[in-house]
């Protein structure tokens, strides 16, 4: 039999069997339906933890103050040093003016007679130029401040970073506990949801055994039995993949006000739009590859015996 | 053709199927293989076609060791052999043309072929009017002779019938062996496994009694043959 007229015909069986066992095909497609709208649900989510430990990581950052006089030019000559030697690492790296720190001084305790009199008794504006350094790694705080240290303590002043050391390591320690709760978590319950569809798909083909059985004896050969079913399985991904785009779409589309005001400064459609090629990605290959595999396992089982 | 060499078939429950049995089917030949229920006439056709493995000897098929095939051999032997079963054994997704064209897809036919064949055997089966018909919407005879329609579509070397009558009326079960003699006059060899005295009645040829797992008669018989 040649390849074409073969693989012509597995896919109409297979087709035609999804549309005759209208029951079964449905069932297949809401389980693996169900896996696929968790697994995007999860990388949804994942999204939307990303962002808020990302704030809370961005509150995290130590300033290492210059000497009073500092040029500007010598200031962004330490900021693009920084930026050269630890790379990726740097989450931002900010140049504050003495005049922006007096003015966000000035805005924090607007309604505080007291610091206002402290200022008017000093008389000069009292703050110094910085650098706002935020990193991706809290162990790296440690490093840019023995950086500062060893380099450029000519133009320094001081770096806060070891009275702000207990707060930026529980910090880091507490979001990156998080993060692999959420990895652990998604895993497990992804890994659950799997084994079941696998097993309602496995009872599925257990219902067409008697037909496998005949199959075989009126000499199909393995390749000719089995590939109708996983071509079966996979047309119910296929369904399923659509069935889960179109409950997600309108879902984010109609959410996203309500995360926004839980999550300010997330926007689930906008997350959903820059990564919707990667979620159709996840969302059809994973449908057909559940519908493929636990079919193919499925039938194979039949075929041994 | 056929040959079963000293075969012997113990089940697990010790339940023996066949006892040493030694048999010889000659091309062309129509044999009607007789015997109670239990006599191991459904076991002999099960063993020829690799369903089951003897617990001893050997089956040979066209000189080829049965017991030696690989899957693919296996799946050629099945090809060969057309089977109408005792419990019919159709696809109950597929429709009576679906059913019949299947053979011909897993044998390799063109389109072409299974389009002009499939009306063709569905009319010598009188299934014609039928042919969109599911398997649970047809009656016994029917399905009986859609397993023949089956079993005859690819023109196999030998066609074997496992109590073809069945539950069959007796109208029924002559219409059916008359296809069976039809086929059998197209050159091909017959085999039928019946405990059905009227099926006997009806046939030439060769007849082989069975009883307890042992061939206790072997002869040409055309009527009233006892066991």
């Amino acid at each position: 039999m040649t390849k074409f007229i073969s693989l012509k015909r597995v896919l109409s069986f297979g087709w035609t069997n999804f549309k005759r066992a209208r029951e079964a095909s449905w069932i297949t497609v809401l389980v693996i339906a169900v896996v696929i709208l968790l697994i995007s649900a999860l990388f949804l989510l994942n999204g939307l933890s990303e962002a808020i430990i990302d704030q809370v990581q961005e509150r995290v950052s130590i300033a290492a103050y210059f000497q009073r006089g500092t040029e500007v030019v010598d200031i962004e000559a330490v900021r693009d040093d920084l930026e050269e030697h630890f790379g990726d690492q740097v989450q931002e790296i900010k140049i504050v003016s003495p005049e922006e720190a007096l003015s966000h001084f000035l805005d924090r305790y607007r309604g505080d007679p007291l610091y206002q009199r402290a200022l008017e008794q000093v008389g000069e504006n009292p703050f110094l130029a910085s650098l706002d350094i935020t990193l991706n790694q809290s162990h790296l705080y440690s490093s840019v401040t023995d950086y500062l240290t060893e380099h450029h303590a000519d133009l320094l002043s001081k770096v806060d970073y070891h009275h702000r050391e207990d707060v930026i390591e529980r910090v880091f320690y507490t979001t990156n506990r998080i993060r692999w709760f959420g990895i652990i978590a998604a895993l497990l319950l992804t890994g659950l949801v799997v084994l079941i569809a696998f097993s309602s798909i496995r009872a599925s083909i257990h219902a067409a055994r008697s037909e496998i059985e005949t199959m075989k004896l009126v000499g199909a050969s393995s390749w000719f039995v089995k590939m109708p079913f996983v071509v079966q399985g996979m047309v119910s991904g296929l369904f399923a993949a659509l069935l889960v785009i179109l409950i997600i779409l309108p879902a984010c589309y109609f959410l996203t006000p309500a995360v926004e005001s839980l999550v300010p400064g997330f926007n689930l459609w906008q997350y959903l739009s820059e990564n919707i090629i990667w979620l159709l990605l996840i969302q059809i290959l994973g449908a057909l590859f559940l519908g493929f595999i636990s079919t193919l396992l499925a039938v194979q089982r039949y075929l041994k015996k | 053709m056929i040959k079963f060499d000293q075969v012997s078939k113990l089940y697990p429950n010790s339940c023996l199927a066949l006892d040493n049995i030694t048999l010889e089917i000659k091309q062309g030949e129509f044999v009607t293989i007789v015997g109670k229920s239990g006599a191991g006439k459904t076991t002999l056709i099960k063993l020829l076609i690799r369903e089951d493995i003897p617990t001893e000897g050997q089956i040979y098929f066209d000189g080829q060791p049965v017991l030696d095939m690989n899957r693919r051999q296996i799946c050629q032997l099945r090809q060969r052999i057309g089977v109408v079963y005792q419990d019919y054994k159709l696809l109950p997704q597929q429709t009576v043309y679906g059913n019949v064209a299947y053979i011909l897809s897993v044998i390799g036919a063109s389109d072409a072929e299974i389009a002009r064949d499939v009306p063709r055997a569905l009319e010598i089966v009188g299934l014609s009017s039928k042919t969109d018909d599911f398997p649970s919407q047809l009656s016994g005879g029917e399905k009986q002779r859609l397993a023949i329609a089956r079993a005859l579509i690819h023109q196999p070397e030998v066609i074997m019938a496992d109590e073809p009558s069945g539950n069959l009326d007796p109208y029924n079960t002559w219409d059916i062996i008359e296809v069976l003699n039809k086929i059998h006059q197209m050159g091909t060899t017959v085999v039928i496994a019946t405990h059905d005295k009227d099926v006997i009645a009806q046939t030439e040829g060769r007849v082989v009694a069975m009883d307890e797992g042992r061939i206790i008669r072997d002869d040409y018989q055309t009527r009233n043959f006892v066991f």
